[in-house]
């Protein structure tokens, strides 16, 4: 069978572990989306930010 | 609200109907769904043709099981049509049918999901966050004392939340003087050990818990003591009720010794 017969039958089929699934699938995404949000946020203000400009006024 | 509509209070709660809701039963309704003629055929209604309604009515008129029958003169429509083969009688299907399926759906509603509880989590510590007290608030709510400007024996005051803080070097002669003071013998019966953390050095607020005036420090008759003024309530040098008015002792504030020489309170 295939990998995702494989999850559907294991995984996804019954709520329990389906909820589980979810829960522990959320840790991750949030890790996952905080870091990709805030490489968006910085790579949209590069330049403007502490970190770019720390070197002038700290030595 | 069933029990307004169509002028039904007029009619002291009995809801005339002009025809059987179930007539229509008799004739074929077109459908595109397969479906037996003998589900249409046995729900003829020949019977009465109102229903009671009143406020103290317990079932809602759109349950009514005995003729008319509302709303449910329309049978369940048959999804089999788009059904595959093997899924159409739910009785030959048992809970290892359709385990070669890929579950594609599953995966949408699980990644739905994921965005949904990341979403509640943050909405609901964003709440929770909001409600606590502010930074600033709370970094002005405390102060840090340095110990080694107060001169043994002396107590200095400090402001502390809008309220005068007594910090007060005690000299070995007050730390043993009471020491064995017999706590039967106090008002408000605390040991030395329970006030203080560090036996030197008295933190309390400086509030009579007479009236609220501020005690003067070293006076009274209890040596390195203070006094009250304002009605002569006498405390020791642990800040404990020994006469006059006053019914408990000073009150202590929460610190920490960050070294021996620094302390934060609040």
């Amino acid at each position: 069978m295939s990998v995702w017969g494989t999850l559907n039958r294991t995984v996804f089929k019954r709520t329990s572990t389906f909820a589980l699934a979810v829960a522990a699938g959320t840790f991750f995404f949030e890790r996952t989306f905080e870091l990709a949000s805030v490489g968006l946020f910085e790579s949209i203000n590069k330049g403007k930010l502490w970190k770019d400009i720390a070197h002038k006024y700290e030595e | 609200m069933n029990f307004l509509i169509r002028g039904c209070l007029a009619h002291c709660g009995r809801f005339p109907f002009r025809t059987t809701l179930c007539e229509d039963l008799t004739r074929k309704i077109p459908n595109r769904y397969a479906k037996p003629d003998n589900l249409l055929q046995s729900q003829q209604c020949l019977g009465k043709l109102y229903v009671l309604t009143n406020l103290t009515s317990w079932i809602q008129v759109r349950f009514n099981d005995k003729c008319p029958r509302l709303h449910r003169d329309l049978p369940m429509p048959s999804f089999d049509a788009y059904r595959k083969e093997e899924y159409r009688d739910v009785r030959r299907t048992d809970w290892g049918s359709g385990d070669g399926k890929p579950g594609y759906s599953y995966v949408v509603s699980f990644f739905g999901l994921l965005c949904g509880a990341y979403a509640v989590k943050t909405e609901a510590t964003h709440l929770i966050l909001y409600m606590a007290t502010a930074a600033d608030v709370l970094a002005m709510a405390s102060i840090e004392v340095e110990l080694d400007k107060i001169a043994p024996g002396a107590c200095m005051s400090y402001k502390w939340r809008g309220k005068p803080l007594f910090i007060k070097y005690r000299t070995q002669v007050d730390i043993d003087g009471e020491a064995s003071t017999p706590l039967g013998t106090l008002r408000d019966p605390q040991s030395p050990e329970q006030r203080m953390v560090n036996q030197q050095w008295l933190i309390v607020i400086g509030i009579c818990t007479h009236l609220g005036c501020v005690p003067i420090a070293n006076a009274g008759d209890w040596p390195g003591g203070f006094y009250c003024p304002c009605h002569g309530s006498h405390y020791d040098n642990a800040g404990r009720v020994r006469k006059g008015p006053a019914p408990t002792n000073l009150e202590v504030p929460p610190y920490v010794f960050m070294s021996d020489t620094l302390v934060v309170v609040g």
